[in-house]
């Protein structure tokens, strides 16, 4: 047991003992190796359950979104911009959370593991370590109300980039791009398990499950698949905060983040504006300014 | 091939506007060997089916004693299916499946007094054993019919409810909410439930038949047992989200109990037990 | 006992499926091994975890249950035909085990023959599992066998590079004498009975399900508070309905507007929308859909049928996001619940 989880755990039975919070949301250990799996710590004496290593891979705001009344929520570096995300969209206030930080030096792509054989923490190389990890800078855009552990120094590096990303949008030729949203679509399920994951993806009802109109048909042929990939994809547009989870979840596996970092890509292009960086930030496809040039309209 | 989920093709042979939002359609068979061959009992539902817009559940409204060659159901403008069905025009064709279900226990209810509560659309099944009933008026005793809506204009069945209130071996009680009267109104002024203690049938020897919106079910059936009806002789339909209406799809169960199958006529001895999830 | 190399089942595969559709575990462009129809364009892989499971064959997740075309208000409807006789080669014991649990279901008074015909005329050749294949998996826990023959017509035993073929019905041995060219005689019962009794006994650390037949506590008890507990971890995506051997749940829609088709699609009780009606919903909250899956499976499918709709494969617990265990869930129940006969009092 770590000196983070020592200072979680210690924090943890504090907040419930005096009654700040009304449920401390962390991580414990899952029921299979090398897996981790969302803890909802509601008496001081389960404090103990919590734990942090490199195998606490969710993203736990979403849970926090449920509770009415204040929350604690452990938050990685990734997770605290889906924080910023909910209170630039007027779905939670700051007061609602009680954030968490801790030093997060990297969370691992479990399935590789265990297709190589290796199921144990100790057997973690650069190589299993999740994509998105390399391009942290291990700065908290919004600052936690307590910090479990040694504080983690400012990376200072020249440019942070994700890794083990062979399939970029921006280097395909049209055909290619057509072969590989073929691909994608032909082996989608449609289970949704993407877009319950996703933290962005709150609406009470979505699109695909209103019938009157019913704007995609709920059959998994590609040309249905297509339509709610895309769908989902413009609807994240200017609001992923790239944190993964949507390609961690996917039981077939798929390339999701794609056609996401793509539109990330292009919106700090046109609009110079990356989502999740900050509370007074606006997200440009979500707010209509009147100095808004219309050349788009002829 | 599986004729499984395959419907009947049905010819909309009339439609009658009740309400602002509710239409009688009177279908008839197209093949005329389902036409003669065609049988149900009052309160059995089928699945009816608007091509390209979907599958939505109705009881058959009509009696079986009067319904040789075709149904009638009663739609009310709900969501997508139903606003299809509303646009229907006479000679248009849609699809049937069906009979599915239990129906009202009518053996039981012979020799006994009979008293109909329904409320709003929920005439529509209720209808269908009413006119069964009347059908074979000498096997019961007393029959009463009592029945509310919001407003005037919202009572459906109106050239049948004047027909029953001719009938004088028929006790026909009308109500409607309050603040939904006309000043020509001559019936009662008040909630089905209220209007119901106001009249208190007499519970001895009578079977109970109510039907309408969930909440008004619940509170008339606390009337009812204030009144002194037995759990037992108090019969209902239910009204649950039902897509395949045969036990497959998993959808309408409350508990273990199949609405598609089980259902949807139970008595209300039968629904104290079920699990508290409707 | 007759025996089969790797090579001959693969050339079998591709044999069989000239005349008729098979149904095999492949791998495709993401690595996912599946059951799928061979096509030739995919890898064959034998004996690996597939990440669904095989109901797929006789329950397709999409199916065309008929046609249609409105010309002047008037409809044409044309009913889909569909292919019963198929091979399925290569299924868990597990997946074939569903199948009597999925039996009782689409034979349940009313009979689905694009189900039943399938079953009738279809051919199912299992491969045995040397043991937990996945770390969900807990058959041998839980009335299930790793050498199982329920439902299979040929057992195949991996030995090395060859599997020993065991005979488990009529139909089987009228398989293996149709396509005799493919397999030899030397297989061994000896090392057959050896490596079951290797797989039998290596689900020691396996999950395991402490009493499941709950069904008249958890029906007695029914408002129990504990429910919310369980179901806080719960996203309410569909990977567990998805990929499990028995969920069965669907939905009818229609595509199309004078011309079109009406589709039988998978659905799942987890969905918000599965029983909303336009005048209320039953199950608005998360814990109510959760209880109402828990104890569909191991509950009402039980008061029906007599039997717990779960055949132990695992998948659920490999592949849920938030790490839910279903043998978990049912030991926290069985240590929550009073005994049968009292009710619990319900401070919440």
């Amino acid at each position: 047991m770590s000196d983070i989880e020592n200072a979680l755990r210690e924090h943890a039975r504090q907040l419930l003992t005096d009654k700040t919070v009304k449920a401390v949301i962390g991580y414990e250990k899952g029921t299979e190796s090398i897996k981790a799996t969302p803890a909802f710590i509601l008496r001081p004496e389960d404090a103990d359950r919590l734990i942090f290593d490199a195998t606490c891979v969710h993203n736990l705001v979403k849970f926090a979104i449920r509770f009415r009344g204040k929350v604690a929520v452990v938050v990685k570096v990734c997770d605290m911009k889906a924080v910023i995300s909910y209170i630039q969209e007027a779905q939670k206030k700051r007061e609602d959370f009680y954030l968490i930080g801790l030093p997060c030096t990297g969370i691992i792509k479990r399935d590789q593991m265990i297709a190589a054989g290796k199921t144990k923490l100790e057997e973690v190389t650069a190589e299993f370590i999740s994509p998105k990890c390399p391009a942290c800078d291990y700065k908290y855009m919004l600052e936690p109300d307590f910090y479990a552990g040694e504080r983690q120094e400012v990376r200072v590096s020249e440019v942070a980039v994700e890794t083990g990303y062979e399939v970029d949008l921006m280097k395909m030729t049209l055909e290619e791009r057509r072969k590989f949203f073929d691909d994608l679509s032909q082996k989608c399920i449609r289970c949704y398990a993407c877009r319950q994951t996703c933290p962005m993806c709150y609406c009470l009802q979505c699109i695909v499950d209103k019938n009157q109109p019913q704007w995609v048909n709920h059959s998994i042929y590609a040309d249905n698949n297509q339509m709610w990939h895309l769908i989902w994809a413009m609807h994240l547009a200017g609001r992923c905060i790239s944190c993964g989870e949507c390609e961690r979840v996917c039981p077939q596996e798929l390339p999701l983040r794609v056609f996401h970092r793509y539109l990330v890509a292009k919106v700090k292009e046109h609009f110079d504006y990356v989502a999740g960086q900050s509370t007074e930030g606006k997200p440009p496809l979500n707010m209509y300014f009147l100095g808004d040039t219309e050349n788009f309209i002829r | 091939m599986s004729k499984l989920f395959e419907p009947y093709l049905m010819n909309v042979e009339e439609v009658i506007t009740e309400t602002v939002d509710t239409k009688t359609l009177k279908l008839g068979f197209a093949d005329p060997e389902v036409a003669e061959k065609f049988t149900f009992r009052a309160g059995q539902f089928g699945e009816y089916s608007v091509y390209g817009k979907g599958e939505a559940t109705f009881c058959i409204a009509s009696s079986p004693t009067r319904s040789k060659g075709f149904i009638e159901c009663s739609v009310k403008k709900f969501g997508r299916v139903t606003t299809e069905l509303h646009e229907l025009n006479v000679g248009d064709q849609m699809g049937f499946r069906g009979p599915y279900g239990n129906w009202f226990p009518l053996e039981d209810m012979f020799g006994h007094n009979l008293l109909f509560v329904a409320g709003g659309i929920g005439l529509a099944p209720v209808r269908s054993i009413i006119w069964n009933c009347l059908d074979m008026r000498d096997k019961f005793k007393k029959v009463t019919i009592l029945y509310g809506a919001r407003s005037v204009d919202d009572l459906v069945y109106k050239r049948e409810l004047e027909e029953w209130g001719k009938m004088n071996d028929v006790e026909l009680i009308l109500t409607v909410d309050p603040g939904g009267e006309t000043p020509e109104w001559k019936g009662h002024v008040g909630f089905v439930p209220t209007t119901l203690e106001k009249v208190a049938p007499a519970a001895e020897d009578c079977k109970v038949v109510t039907c309408g919106p969930p909440i008004m079910i619940k509170f008339t059936v606390l009337s009812l047992t204030k009144l002194g009806f037995a759990d037992k002789d108090i019969i209902t339909t239910l009204e649950m989200k039902m897509k395949c209406g045969l036990g497959k799809c998993g959808r309408c169960n409350i508990g273990h109990i199949y609405v598609c199958k089980d259902g949807p006529v139970f008595t209300y001895e039968q629904i104290k037990q079920f699990p508290q999830e409707f | 006992m007759d025996k089969i190399t790797k090579d001959n089942l693969d050339k079998l595969a591709a044999q069989l499926a000239e005349k008729q559709p098979v149904f095999a575990p492949q791998e495709d462009s993401s690595g996912v091994v599946a059951y799928d129809w061979y096509s030739g364009k995919k890898k064959l892989v034998w004996g690996v975890k597939t990440r669904r499971s095989a109901k797929e064959a006789y329950f397709p997740q999409s199916e065309t249950l008929l046609k249609y075309r409105i010309r002047d208000g008037k409809v044409e409807q044309e009913n889909k035909e569909f292919t019963s006789a198929l091979v399925l080669m290569g299924i868990h014991p597990c997946d074939a085990r569903s199948f009597t649990m999925l039996d009782k279901l689409f034979g349940w008074d009313y009979d689905d023959e694009r189900w039943q015909e399938r079953r009738k005329n279809s051919v199912i050749i299992s491969i045995a599992c040397p043991g937990p294949i996945s770390e969900g998996c807990f058959c041998m826990n839980f009335r299930g066998n790793p050498f199982g023959t329920e439902n299979v017509d040929v057992l195949l035993a991996k030995d090395g590079d060859a599997y020993h073929v065991k005979v488990a019905s009529e139909k089987g041995e009228k398989f293996i004498k149709d396509n005799s060219k493919f397999f030899s005689e030397d297989g061994d019962e000896g090392r057959f009975g050896q490596l079951q009794q290797k797989a039998e006994t290596s689900f020691v650390n396996s999950p395991r399900i402490d009493d499941p037949d709950i069904w008249k506590r958890m029906q007695q008890n029914f408002d129990h508070p504990i429910w919310r507990e369980l179901s806080l971890k719960c996203i309410e995506c569909g990977i567990c309905t998805w990929l499990c051997c028995t969920c069965h749940c669907f939905d009818i829609q229609d595509e199309g507007g004078f011309g079109g088709k009406r589709e039988r699609i998978w659905d799942g009780c987890s969905f918000k929308e599965f029983t909303k009606m336009p005048s209320h919903q039953p199950r608005p909250a998360y814990f109510q859909r959760y209880r109402q899956r828990i104890m569909h499976k191991y509950g009402y499918f039980v008061e029906r049928f007599g039997m717990i709709a779960c055949v132990a494969c695992g998948r659920c617990i490999d592949h849920c996001p938030t790490n839910i265990d279903i043998t978990q869930i049912l030991n926290k129940l069985n240590q929550v619940l009073p005994a049968e006969g009292e009710k619990a009092v319900c401070n919440e």
